[in-house]
């Protein structure tokens, strides 16, 4: 198991050898480790502890896999005055995410024909797939991005596509402050005009289903959370307007030699406080708030077709909470005693805010954030409470990750019928493509209740719920 | 003894992203279809495997990138075979000089050739079949050739290897968890781009006509920011599941050509 030391349950070291700057945090269980290939994305992790300005360690979460530059499932802070921002430590899907909303209704008494109805509502009033987008009058011009930069999700509910209690119940409110249109090149705005409520394609989803399973019943309660309920999971993010502005970035670090001294070229990282480093920032918050829109005017349509089909009113459609994933943030935490500003970056890692945390709404101040974390279109899903722990600059895991790849999945599922298995398991799943369906199957992803005990464990998060899917759209 | 006969040919691979629904015909498997460099037919197989101790070997280790671009029917009067025709761009010459250097091999020992003009195609189905379907199921694909192959032909439109000049694939597959990776190889830097782009267009053949035919590139961050530049486009246009390719990997030499692990995000 590499050279991991283990500090306590759920927790190990990575030593600090080399030119690393901090040593590594590792989180996972031996039982985790040995289910998948650790060696790639652990060197990932060593050398994020290389970029200037990181502080306390470079971590790893129990979901970790090989990605661009950061492994996905990687969490580094550097220091707001002297350290560096780094692209690859967002990635190129900024703010992908995820919301969650319940409805107060068992699911079992949908009936089969009106489950079926309602995914394939969901189906046509949410573009999803390849090139999936908006019609022409719904498309953003100039203004429409400059507002929705500056307001983030308020921009929809102020557009009807939303209630203002949804607001509330996003991280950060669903805006990050210091986006600026002027810091996003025309190419990326082309990218995202038309794809504004859309799902996009690969593992982004729609998924309907049951609270199966309640852990934690005081804080179930506090969040109206009830065994067998209806909740809706929404997973998408800021779709080609953020790949084109990670590109357009990346582009630029590179011609400008900001990736020397680094031990990989995809760690590219300008400083902070250079001219590149804040136009970045503006540009990243830029799609941050695209993304939250995006969520946004999904769950609007969703409940649309809650309405058409079920009868039920948008405002019963409550949204429970909406989490980034792939997020650069400013945020204050205690380093050796002292309060310090630091840029966090969480790659394919959730923010787990813990009880008390001022930015959170009163009901969540109480009992820490909800931490959503999607597993696969077949098993479960979990909803998780935020502990805020230090360690890991107050953040989680982010899903089950991959454990096998998209071409072995292909493969795997080339001469079965994937939708016909998937509805053997009870799961009805739509989609553009049958080849998404074959990549994205649940052999394809590590176990999530693996990856949520790994967490419970190190104390990064308590488990609240876990839920079981039962209707799926795939991009 | 009685000589053993079999009827062969001499070929080079064919891949490509095959459409998972094709018109009705009787449609060659994937690891069957090939494009045919010289038909010998029935030979005592003794005698010929004696003169392919001499065959010219092929100049070029990497195979080949292209697309199919025209869908034909042969023979012209009820025809039974429905071929799609292969475009190499830039190194057609070099295919057909290839060809002609086989078919002069073959001439000196006496073997068939074949008197009519080299034209590259992909047998793709065979026996009865609608012509229209098949003209309106065609869509220009891409493609690549590789390891050239002398087949047995087995009957039933299958065909099996007896013999094989390695020729490196312009790019294979590997396995990535989360994205998608490729071997891309090249002899310059224009081929490790122009293979680059067949294999995005493997996972994405819409790609292929937002082709920049601008300047070469001048280094492995050039390839990336163009390849980058058309996956963008791409999206602004058409959609597609590719996000970007990522700035990893470096040039490396292997013989007589460059390899460049491109991995991309989706």
């Amino acid at each position: 198991m590499s050279d991991l030391k283990k500090l306590r349950e759920g927790m190990y070291l990575l030593p600090q050898e080399g030119d690393m700057l901090v040593p590594g945090l590792v989180i996972g269980t031996e039982d985790l480790f040995r289910e998948f290939e650790l060696e790639r994305p652990l060197d990932q992790v060593r050398n994020v502890a290389h970029l200037p300005g990181i502080v306390g360690h470079s971590i790893a979460m129990p979901d970790i896999h090989w990605g661009y530059g950061f492994p996905i499932g990687g969490v580094a802070a550097t220091d707001a005055k002297n350290g560096v921002i780094s692209p690859g430590g967002v990635g190129y899907d900024i703010n992908c995410g995820v919301r969650l909303a319940v409805i107060d209704m068992p699911f079992r008494e949908l009936k089969k024909k009106t489950q079926s109805e309602l995914i394939h509502s969901i189906y046509r009033n949410v573009p999803s797939g390849v090139g999936q987008g908006r019609k022409k009058n719904h498309q953003l011009d100039d203004k429409d991005y400059q507002e929705l930069i500056q307001k983030g999700a308020r921009w929809s509910v102020e557009h009807h596509f939303g209630l203002p209690q949804d607001l509330e119940h996003t991280e950060s409110l669903g805006v990050i402050e210091g986006g600026n249109l002027k810091a996003v090149t025309s190419h990326a705005r082309d990218r995202g005009r038309k794809q504004v409520g859309s799902i996009g394609s690969g593992n982004h989803f729609v998924e309907i289903g049951e609270v199966q399973k309640i852990f934690h019943p005081e804080i179930a309660e506090a969040w109206g959370l009830k065994e067998g309920m209806i909740y809706v999971l929404i997973h998408s993010g800021s779709r080609g307007f953020g790949h084109q502005i990670c590109q357009d970035t990346l582009d630029h670090f590179v011609k400008q030699g900001y990736e020397k001294g680094l031990p990989d070229k995809q760690l590219v990282a300008a400083p902070i406080q250079s001219s590149d480093g804040k136009r970045y920032f503006q540009a990243m918050a830029a799609a941050a708030n695209f993304a939250f829109n995006n969520r946004q005017q999904i769950l609007h349509y969703v409940r649309k077709s809650f309405a058409e089909v079920i009868g039920v009113r948008a405002e019963e459609v409550r949204q429970v909470y909406d989490v980034c994933h792939n997020i650069a943030k400013f945020e204050e935490h205690e380093v050796e005693g002292q309060l310090r500003k630091l840029c966090v970056h969480r790659k394919g890692a959730t923010r787990s805010f813990g009880p008390g945390a001022e930015e959170l709404a009163p009901i969540y101040k109480e009992t820490g954030q909800p931490v959503l974390v999607p597993g696969d279109m077949g098993r479960a899903s979990h909803i998780l409470a935020g502990l805020g722990n230090p360690m890991t600059w107050c953040s989680c895991c982010h899903g089950a990750g991959r454990a096998r790849s998209r071409h072995k999945s292909l493969k795997e599922w080339k001469s079965r019928d994937p939708v016909q298995y998937m509805a053997t398991q009870g799961v009805t799943v739509v989609a553009n493509n049958k080849r998404t369906i074959a990549e994205e199957m649940p052999d394809a992803y590590k176990d999530v209740d693996l990856v949520v005990e790994a967490v419970n464990k190190a104390e990064l998060a308590r488990m609240v719920a876990r839920t079981r899917p039962h209707l799926v759209l795939k991009g | 003894m009685k000589k053993e006969m079999k009827r062969i040919f001499l070929g080079m691979e064919c891949h490509a992203p095959w459409p998972e629904e094709l018109p009705k015909g009787r449609i060659l498997a994937p690891e069957d279809r090939h494009v045919t460099l010289a038909f010998i037919g029935n030979v005592a197989f003794d005698q010929f495997m004696n003169h392919l101790k001499s065959i010219p070997l092929p100049p070029f280790s990497i195979g080949f990138t292209g697309a199919f671009n025209h869908c034909h029917f042969f023979p012209k009067k009820h025809p039974h075979v429905v071929a799609w025709e292969v475009d190499v761009k830039q190194r057609a010459s070099e295919l057909a000089h290839y060809q002609l250097n086989i078919e002069s091999w073959l001439a000196d020992g006496n073997y068939h050739v074949d008197s009519r003009d080299f034209l590259p195609h992909m047998t793709i189905s065979r026996g009865h079949f609608h012509t229209d379907k098949w003209k309106k199921a065609f869509t220009p694909l891409p493609l690549t050739l590789s390891n050239l192959h002398l087949y047995e032909s087995v009957g039933s439109s299958q065909y099996r290897p007896i013999w094989t000049h390695p020729i490196a694939a312009p790019f294979t597959e590997f396995e990535h968890t989360a994205d998608i990776a490729f071997q891309v190889r090249g002899r310059n830097l224009d081929e490790i781009f122009d293979h680059a782009l067949t294999a995005l267009a493997f996972q994405c053949p819409e790609i292929i006509q937002f082709r920049d035919e601008s300047t070469s590139p001048e280094s492995l961050d050039e390839i990336i920011m163009k390849l980058n530049r058309i996956v963008g486009k791409t999206d602004a246009e058409v959609g597609t599941p590719l996000k970007a390719v990522s700035y990893h990997g470096e040039l490396k030499k292997v013989e007589d050509y460059w390899e460049w692990e491109m991995i991309v995000d989706v």
